[in-house]
């Protein structure tokens, strides 16, 4: 429960909350269920800082300008300049900065905001969204109003080699249609909190891309509700060098929701990690979903897939399906996979499955008999590895930027 | 001219020697058929021709054109103009067929020399063998072998051969799995593909093939050597009599 003060903004409430949890925590037991694998301190300590390097992966994914709207965060903050655009052109949408907010007594977001973040952390604890919580410095707060269409994509460039906390929050009214493509390159560090509010017959389809020259790590949250016959589909590229803890939860509050977590990464030196946790809870019947997680590694990579499908009582008709797949390209690379299905209906249909192995030397054998040389048949075996995470995406610029990201890890 | 000089060839995996001395000279523009009893080591020769790691050559050489192609990669040996038809088409989910055909296309012309092909280029020779194979062009879509009929892959591996234009094709047990009419529409392929610079080594169990493509010279192997050679009565021999009486 959180009480307001007279005197404060109502945000401070929830602020001193997630600043209490976060120091009950002891970041250093190394017992804790969901970090075994990975302490939270590998998210939390300052990692050495390298320079900023731009590569030609950062400057090439362009969108169309007519079909997207745009934002960016420069070292943490949104820019006020596209943020400006934004609102001069979305008439029909309300957005607002994480910082404005403070500014505003009253805000739409006050019935929101935390809602779906406060829901997850009672099934376990996430100390670092809980230290999002009391650090972000900014984000972004959008509704988009009943029947929008809109697609977004905001870029999160950083270079201040500071540990960026951001607080994002998409409030999705009935029947709205929505694509955000959130696309991370530079030198800082990221802590970000995105929560989804996804009313009835609504549709979110959420890609992010961490590109290879992000020289920090990167612990993403994304805690959603979802109401009835809502479809949600969340994508997840890393191609980081670095470690990049994805962690999606998403509770399925109303009949006939579907939702889709879909998570690449591409691990190619030792200090890369790519966790992906993910908890799925089921609360109404008849609701869909489908978690599907593929790693490539090599030179000593590890990954992380955590997932778990929980399924109440009361959800009967659940369709639950879980995979993951680890590409091994060289002996000392780890995947660790943890599925988990935790149910209490008896008319549901639950799977998980987890296959990891090498490039297939039949199949290699295959392509390099029509006389395509090794390395670009390795490339056409990796890229359809990953074409089940492709397929999940709509916009054909997005699935080329990955295709071209894969070939230029494979030669690195 | 292609030509396997005293080859003795072990599986590595089994530490097993699977080819025992095999000597066999193919001209430009010879179909020869190699026929043989179960495990006699007729697709052992297959990969091992076609470079398929895992396959140790003890002793000998196979050369193409007066040179020895052993040190030679499998995507090398394949550009230099060796084809295997395979006797099961490997499906590859989420590789698709068309940008298969084409990367090995322009893999090949790029190793040869050759300007690569662009897309609109490629489609048009495509188009044309795909006609005359009786391939459809949305089987073509879908990802590499993957759903194909029995017939379908085969007629996907001689398009393949078509548009590659190898001068030297292997075709291992290309009739296995096929029925009547398959295999006649497989037959007109390699048919069409017969000339004076190319030269086939069909391997086969069976005569019935040998009735479509008619061999110059038929070769009997039995382990791991060739036993008898002959004409295309020799195939019929085999058809009537079994192998049995060849063996002993």
């Amino acid at each position: 429960m959180v009480f307001e003060n007279k005197n404060s903004h109502w945000i401070d409430a929830y602020t001193r909350k997630f600043e209490e949890s976060f120091k009950s925590i002891n970041l250093l037991d190394n017992k804790k269920e969901y970090w075994r694998f990975a302490s939270p301190l590998i998210w939390h300590d300052k990692l050495p800082i390298k320079k900023f390097q731009e590569t030609r992966s950062s400057q090439s994914l362009k969108f169309d300008v007519t079909k997207y709207s745009f934002l960016r965060f420069n070292d943490g903050i949104l820019d006020t300049e596209t943020l400006k655009k934004f609102i001069n052109e979305n008439k029909n949408i309300e957005i607002c900065s994480f910082k404005d907010i403070f500014l505003k007594k009253d805000h739409w977001s006050s019935l929101k905001f935390s809602k779906a973040q406060l829901k997850a952390e009672k099934s376990y604890e996430r100390p670092l969204a809980l230290f999002n919580g009391f650090n972000a410095g900014d984000g972004v707060f959008i509704k988009f109003k009943k029947g929008v269409k809109k697609n977004l994509h905001i870029i999160y460039e950083g270079k201040n080699e500071k540990n960026n906390c951001i607080r994002n929050l998409f409030d999705l009214e009935e029947n709205s249609e929505i694509k955000v493509f959130e696309h991370f390159y530079g030198n800082s560090k990221y802590n970000i909190v995105s929560e989804l509010f996804a009313a009835d017959n609504s549709k979110l389809e959420h890609c992010k891309i961490i590109n290879q020259d992000i020289s920090n790590s990167v612990i993403y949250h994304f805690f959603g509700n979802c109401k009835k016959n809502s479809k949600i589909k969340t994508v997840n590229f890393s191609f980081s060098d670095n470690p990049v803890r994805n962690e999606t939860n998403l509770y399925l509050e109303g009949t006939n929701c579907e939702t889709t977590v879909a998570s690449m990464g591409f691990g190619k030196k030792e200090t890369s990690i790519c966790d992906n946790t993910v908890f799925i809870s089921h609360q109404e019947e008849s609701c869909k979903s489908r978690q599907i997680i593929k790693n490539a590694l090599k030179n000593g990579a590890k990954a992380i897939f955590q997932g778990k499908i929980f399924v109440d009582s009361k959800a009967q008709k659940t369709d639950g399906y879980q995979m993951s797949n680890g590409l091994i390209l060289s002996d000392d690379c780890e995947f660790l996979v943890k599925p988990e299905l935790e149910i209490y209906a008896d008319d549901v249909v639950c799977s998980h499955g987890s296959i990891s192995g090498t490039l297939n030397e039949d199949h290699l054998f295959y392509l390099r008999s029509r006389g395509i040389p090794l390395i670009e048949a390795q490339k056409k075996l990796i890229q359809a590895f990953y074409s089940e995470i492709l397929d999940e995406v709509s916009e054909d610029n997005i699935v080329y930027y990955i295709q071209n990201q894969i070939s230029e890890m494979i030669t690195l | 001219m292609f030509e396997i000089k005293d080859l003795h060839v072990n599986i590595s995996e089994v530490e097993k020697k699977i080819i025992s001395g095999i000597n066999l000279k193919i001209n430009p523009g010879e179909v020869h058929a190699i026929m043989g009893p179960n495990g006699s080591g007729k697709s052992t020769l297959s990969y091992t021709l076609s470079g398929k790691e895992g396959y140790e050559i003890e002793k000998g050489d196979i050369e193409l054109d007066g040179e020895s192609i052993l040190d030679d990669e499998p995507d090398e040996r394949a550009a230099k103009g060796i084809f295997l038809a395979f006797q099961y088409p490997i499906e590859i989910p989420g590789v698709g067929n068309l940008s298969f055909i084409r990367t090995a296309l322009n893999s090949q012309r790029k190793f040869n020399g050759k300007d690569e092909l662009n897309p609109a280029e490629f489609l048009k020779i495509l188009r044309e063998k795909a006609d005359f194979l009786n391939v459809d062009m949305e089987m073509l879509k879908r990802p590499l072998n993957v759903g194909f009929s029995g017939g379908e892959k085969k007629r996907n591996e001689i398009l393949q051969m078509a548009l590659l234009e190898p001068r030297f094709c292997i075709l291992d047990e290309t009739d296995s799995g096929l029925d009547v009419d398959a295999m006649k529409q497989v037959s007109k392929g390699v048919n069409f593909l017969r000339s004076e610079n190319r030269s086939f080594l069909i391997i086969t169990h069976y005569q019935r093939l040998l009735n479509y493509i008619k061999p110059d010279f038929v070769h009997i192997m039995a382990k791991g050597k060739i036993i008898k050679t002959g004409g295309p009565e020799l195939a019929l021999e085999v058809e009537n009599q079994g192998y049995t009486h060849l063996l002993n």
